[in-house]
């Protein structure tokens, strides 16, 4: 596996991922950390491959919360010093979240407002 | 979504199929009108098969009898779940996943997806060459880049690279072990997922739909090693735009066919003439996926193998 950086972003990719130069490239890979102008998170993709090996800075979320998570609020009774977590549900890696001082601000890809049944 | 197929298929649509299919037609007619079965396909890049078939038996699935990735399922929305946002799947039609089976990608290899978006076919070889190797996944459209983006982002295809060339334009040095042509095509094989296949169906809409295909096709071939192994597929009846473009570029490359046969799937082989044109007879080596006979879309897939020189 190589990681290759294209601006604030790392992305990782095969060695040969990394090697080939075909013509009109735009991205190598899937993202891995995100925003390293601000010290980076992981992205969405990465939490989702790697996340359920996490221990820790992970915040596992009940169903009513998960029903706040996706539909983007903040989760009032999760509350921290403003560190980037892991979030999971029922043991999966869902997404990230900063835990702030006014509750657990969900940081996931428009797409997850697709899921429905969960 | 059970119509009688004379108020809904277009008369010209009729009158040729027909004619290709003789006494056959009507029941494939009344194929067309049956809703498929839904379909996905379990993402080994996420997990062990049997553990994700488990974790995964609320679905109801049911194995595909050609493909140990494959299975039907009975849940209504298999697209909005948590499982499917995580990448556990993709939901793809079932006869859409045969022309990757018929490329057999191996870990390790360079292979090009030459007109990739949504990314079903791409995130499948990925599957296939289990992380090892790389494929790119090329796709001329910026708006459907942002989907196959998303697809190879969700179903975790971390050796995928996207181009976003005019596939019609590529040319060597020949660069890839394998090569997936699946072209726009006039579609008429979706019919049975979404009548909207048929608004834009009209007699013409086939010879329209050639010259793009044979583009891509001929830089398919372009930029595939010598020995290399290119499939083409597309997902309509046409002879048109399968036979057809098969026996365009047999008679000006150094290409090759190979059978297409697949375990567990009744396919047809390739007709051997159509409005007058006779095909070269190796073009009865392609495969002609018909839904009366497999319950499935339909589907044309050709093998070729790029000669020596
Ligand atoms: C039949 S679809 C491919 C489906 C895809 N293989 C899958 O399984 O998800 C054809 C694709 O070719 C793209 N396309 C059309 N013309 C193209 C061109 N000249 N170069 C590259 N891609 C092209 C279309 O935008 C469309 O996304």
């Amino acid at each position: 596996m190589a990681v290759i950086r294209s601006g604030k972003v790392l992305n990782i990719t095969s060695t040969d991922g990394a090697r080939i130069q075909p013509p009109g490239l735009k991205e190598r890979g899937i993202s891995f950390i995100k925003d390293l102008n601000k010290g980076g998170r992981l992205s969405s993709a990465a939490i989702r491959l790697f996340g359920n090996l996490a221990t820790r800075n992970v915040v596992e979320l009940d169903r009513k919360q998960m029903e706040v998570y996706l539909g983007g609020g903040v989760i009032e009774d999760l509350r921290g010093g403003g560190d980037y977590v892991i979030v999971k549900y029922k043991g999966w890696a869902v997404g990230g979240g900063i835990l702030s001082k006014r509750g657990l601000i969900p940081m996931v890809p428009k797409a997850v407002k697709s899921v429905k049944h969960y | 979504m059970n119509s009688n197929w004379r108020e809904v298929l277009p008369r010209p649509f009729i009158k040729k199929y027909r004619k290709l299919l003789g006494d056959e037609s009507e029941e494939f007619f009344s194929s067309l009108m049956r809703p498929l079965r839904r379909s996905i396909r379990i993402n080994t890049l996420k997990g062990d098969l049997g553990e994700l078939v488990e974790k995964l038996s609320h679905l109801s699935l049911t194995p595909l009898p050609f493909y140990r990735y494959g299975f039907y399922t009975d849940f209504p929305s298999p697209g909005a779940t948590l499982e499917h946002y995580l990448g556990l799947y993709y939901v793809q039609e079932a006869s859409a996943m045969l022309p990757v089976l018929v490329l057999d990608p191996q870990p390790g290899e360079r292979v090009l997806d030459i007109a990739a978006a949504p990314g079903g076919k791409t995130t499948q070889i990925c599957q296939h060459m289990e992380g090892v190797g790389v494929v790119v996944a090329n796709e001329v459209d910026q708006g459907r880049q942002v989907t196959l983006r998303g697809n190879i982002q969700r179903m975790g295809c971390h050796m995928a690279v996207i181009t976003g060339m005019d596939g019609r334009f590529l040319r060597p040095p020949p660069t890839y072990d394998r090569v997936l042509v699946d072209p726009p095509c006039s579609s008429e094989g979706t019919i049975r997922r979404n009548f909207s296949a048929l608004k834009g169906w009209s007699s013409e809409l086939s010879n329209r739909m050639v010259h793009i295909q044979r583009g891509l096709l001929r830089s398919g071939i372009e930029v595939l090693k010598e020995g290399g192994v290119l499939v083409y597929s597309t997902c309509t009846f046409a002879p048109e735009e399968n036979e057809g473009v098969v026996s365009w570029a047999l008679e000006r490359f150094n290409v090759e066919l190979e059978e297409v046969r697949i375990k567990g799937i009744e396919a047809d082989e390739g007709i051997g003439e159509w409005g007058g044109v006779e095909y070269p007879e190796e073009v009865r080596r392609c495969a002609r996926i018909y839904p009366h006979r497999t319950d499935t879309g339909g589907f044309f897939i050709a093998r070729m193998r790029k000669r020596g020189e």
